[in-house]
């Protein structure tokens, strides 16, 4: 692959140096070794489940991880692969087709037992769209029978008659500093939520999980489960960070990010924002 | 004579003539909209005025391809009818219809339309065409048809109703659109890439399908040219990669144009076009499938073929005194992908402009950015991000690992050519990548500021 002389890696966070002054990089110095930090993410079937642009969730991550000082070493997993409990701190699975997620969907009843634990041992996880839908109790089709889910996640989904397709923004009080997630929705499941969880936001545009309780998202430990792609990561970097922040105080108790310069992606946090906003007031 | 439908013919020209003179664009669907609200049965009684029609969809390559076969016919002496610039919903095709079509009981022209995939399912059974070509099917827009398989779906029904004697032109490097052709009464025409040298070493990221559409077993691949195109075989069910009848062989590609040799039924086609691109190879496969099919001569199709020019914001040139703009339409993944393949072709540092809206035309999403191998562009001198959504395109480029210093956001379009134009010297050329809206945007600028004709003044 080539790189050019534009593709460096240095100009977006501080220099290295900067970097090992901080909490992660001098916690391990203490113990003698000058090893990087890393975490590590298991991607759940990234060449069936990429509907809407997933893989920049994964970009953001593992760029915004760079810039921290800490490698993100990725794994993908795919139908067949078994997962190594104990080999991750991420778990990210996005969206497919209906058909992808059937041929998905047994597969990940296997893992079950596996995630399941995981989850309960609190590895942060991001599940998108069909991904979400699969991390519940169960997809009810319009006919036939009911499709098993993960049980992660107590929710369930309800195929729906119309598409729920657009911009959302989400108010959320799950992290300092953030409080509006922006991204886009497109899915015809209606998900309605269960006492083991709590929503990842409200309403501000758009359906959310179901354009009746004005609740988006599902949250259960570290499992964090959404409809918004777009992509989600790169435009709510202080989402990022927490779901960061989260796998490294899991792996090496209390850490504190780099700050970054974000003004791109507040940029385009904003330009988003306010372009849901607008088709707000049309309506 | 139907009084209903020459009233109906005569509001739409008045309000296409008006849509003009008030330069409120080119007008190019507002007269069919007036003349479908008079008459909701015009397609099918303008249908019946002309001789023949021929239908292009698909993704991809729509416009060229259609664009193409006009030249063809152009040369050939055929009178024709033509939807220009992308009109390509049913009021595209009822306004091209009206201009093309007297008052009077019959003519003996062609309609060449291309269709936009949601769109044609509703007219092909009122325009019963005689041949329908399916360029490809990518992923495009999918918060307006949902989802892929819904897009293959429309396309299938819309074949379904053809009668016995028509005939489609399939795309057989492309497995959602080769298996188009199962199930079908008609006997379908492939064309195809049968040139292993330009296989793609980089398998870019916006690969579609890569299951058997049949039984859902993932398909072995001998090889890929880009995206989900290439020689492929189902291990399980055996459903493969039909044989063309059309194929590309010994291609040679250059930015200022591609030559190759076209194998037909009729004998074999050396060309040399002015269009680059591997994915122009395709478009001007299933132009010339159409055009033998409708009888035309080899050697017309060739003179045509060979002084063909881009069309609308497809790698079009546009001088501005000793400076230029290479307009560069792309709207999904894969269109991107190509035109960084087309920038790609020479190591020069580019100056680029990529304007990015997000009108219902463009795709309200702008997911698709993150689905494109934007890494894979080369050196820049500076990037402007343009366009409603500039700020998503310029954090796309940062995470892309581009150097933040030179990517600035200029959100009007009219502000980022001329600070695109202040950047350059004389002699040197930007390329201007843009989504529809944003090209018609640029488009309507540039004529203003420099040598560039209307769009709707045909291609």
């Amino acid at each position: 692959m080539l790189r050019n002389r534009n593709e460096t890696e240095d100009n977006a966070g501080p220099p290295q140096s900067i970097a090992l002054l901080c909490g992660v990089e001098r916690r391990r110095l203490v113990g003698g070794h000058a090893s990087r930090v890393e975490l590590r993410l298991a991607h759940l079937y990234p060449d069936t489940m990429n509907l809407y642009a997933d893989r920049g969730n994964v970009i953001a991550l593992t760029k915004r991880c760079r810039w921290h000082g800490i490698e993100l070493k990725t794994e993908s997993i795919s139908i067949g692969n078994d997962i190594d409990t104990s080999q991750f701190d991420l778990v990210f699975l996005g969206g497919g087709q209906d058909k992808e997620q059937r041929l998905v969907g047994n597969d990940l009843l296997s893992k079950q037992q596996s995630l399941a634990e995981m989850a309960d041992d609190n590895v942060v996880m991001l599940v998108v769209c069909g991904g979400y839908q699969l991390f519940g109790n169960f997809y009810r089709p319009a006919h036939g029978p009911e499709l098993k889910g993960l049980a992660i996640l107590d929710i369930e989904t309800i195929a729906g008659n119309r598409r729920l397709i657009g911009n959302v923004v989400l108010k959320t009080d799950i992290m300092a500093g953030q409080e509006l997630l922006v991204g886009f929705e497109n899915h015809s499941g209606k998900t309605y939520l269960g006492a083991g969880v709590r929503p990842l936001g409200r309403t501000d545009v758009g359906f959310g999980n179901n354009g009746e309780d004005g609740l988006e998202g599902a949250v259960y430990k570290n499992v964090f489960g959404t409809y918004l792609h777009g992509s989600l990561l790169p435009k709510n970097p202080q989402f990022t960070d927490h779901l960061i922040t989260l796998a490294l105080k899991r792996r090496y108790g209390h850490v504190d990010l780099n700050v970054l310069d974000d003004s791109f992606e507040e940029a385009a946090h904003k330009a988003a924002v306010a372009k849901a906003r607008s088709k707000k007031k049309i309506k | 004579m139907d009084l209903r439908l020459s009233l109906a013919i005569g509001t739409a020209r008045l309000g296409g003539r008006l849509s003009r003179r008030l330069h409120r664009g080119g007008g190019t669907s507002l007269p069919g909209l007036l003349a479908l609200r008079l008459d909701p049965k015009i397609l099918s009684k303008l249908t019946n005025k002309l001789s023949d029609s021929v239908v292009i969809t698909g993704t991809n390559g729509k416009t060229t391809t259609a664009n193409m076969l006009a030249a063809i016919f152009r040369t050939h002496g055929s009178e024709f009818i033509h939807n220009t610039a992308g009109a390509n919903l049913v009021s595209g095709l009822l306004t091209a219809m009206i201009g093309g079509i007297g008052y009077g009981s019959q003519s003996q022209k062609i309609g060449l339309f291309e269709v936009d995939e949601a769109t044609i399912p509703k007219v092909t059974p009122q325009l019963q065409p005689k041949i329908v070509a399916v360029t490809n099917i990518f992923r495009d827009q999918l918060d307006r048809y949902g989802e892929l398989d819904h897009t293959a779906e429309l396309i299938k029904s819309a074949l379904t109703s053809l009668d016995d004697n028509a005939r489609v032109v399939l795309n057989s490097d492309d497995p959602r659109v080769a298996v188009l052709a199962d199930g079908l009464n008609l006997r379908p025409i492939f064309f195809g890439i049968e040139d292993e040298r330009r296989a793609a070493f980089h398998l870019d990221q916006a690969r579609d399908s890569n299951e058997c559409l049949l039984c859902g077993t993932a398909l072995e691949y001998k090889f890929q040219y880009f995206a989900h195109l290439g020689i492929y075989t189902c291990p399980k069910c055996g459903f493969t990669r039909p044989e063309p009848q059309f194929k590309a062989v010994d291609i040679e590609l250059a930015l200022g144009g591609t030559h190759f040799k076209v194998i037909t039924p009729v004998g074999s086609l050396k060309l040399k076009t002015k269009l680059s691109g591997l994915y122009n190879v395709y478009n001007t496969l299933a132009a010339v499938a159409v055009a033998i099919q409708l009888g035309m001569a080899p050697t017309t199709i060739k003179a045509a073929l060979e002084e063909f020019k881009p069309a609308f914001g497809r790698l079009e040139e546009v001088k501005i005194g000793a400076k230029m703009v290479r307009l560069m339409l792309m709207k999904n993944p894969t269109g991107f992908n190509q035109v960084i393949s087309a920038l790609n072709l020479d190591d020069t540092p580019k100056n680029l402009i990529i304007a990015i809206n997000d009108n219902l035309a463009d795709g309200i999403d702008v997911s698709w950015l993150w689905d494109v191998d934007i890494e894979r562009l080369g050196e820049f001198n500076f990037a402007i991000a343009s366009g409603v959504r500039g700020e998503e395109m310029a954090l796309r480029l940062k995470y892309a690992g581009f150097k933040t210093g030179r990517i600035m956001v200029k959100n009007n379009l009219e502000k980022a050519i001329e600070s695109g134009l202040s950047r350059i010297a004389p002699g040197e050329e930007i390329s201007l990548l843009a989504t529809y809206t944003a090209m018609l945007e640029a488009r309507k600028h540039l004529q203003k500021i420099g040598d560039i004709g209307a769009f709707w003044e045909g291609a």
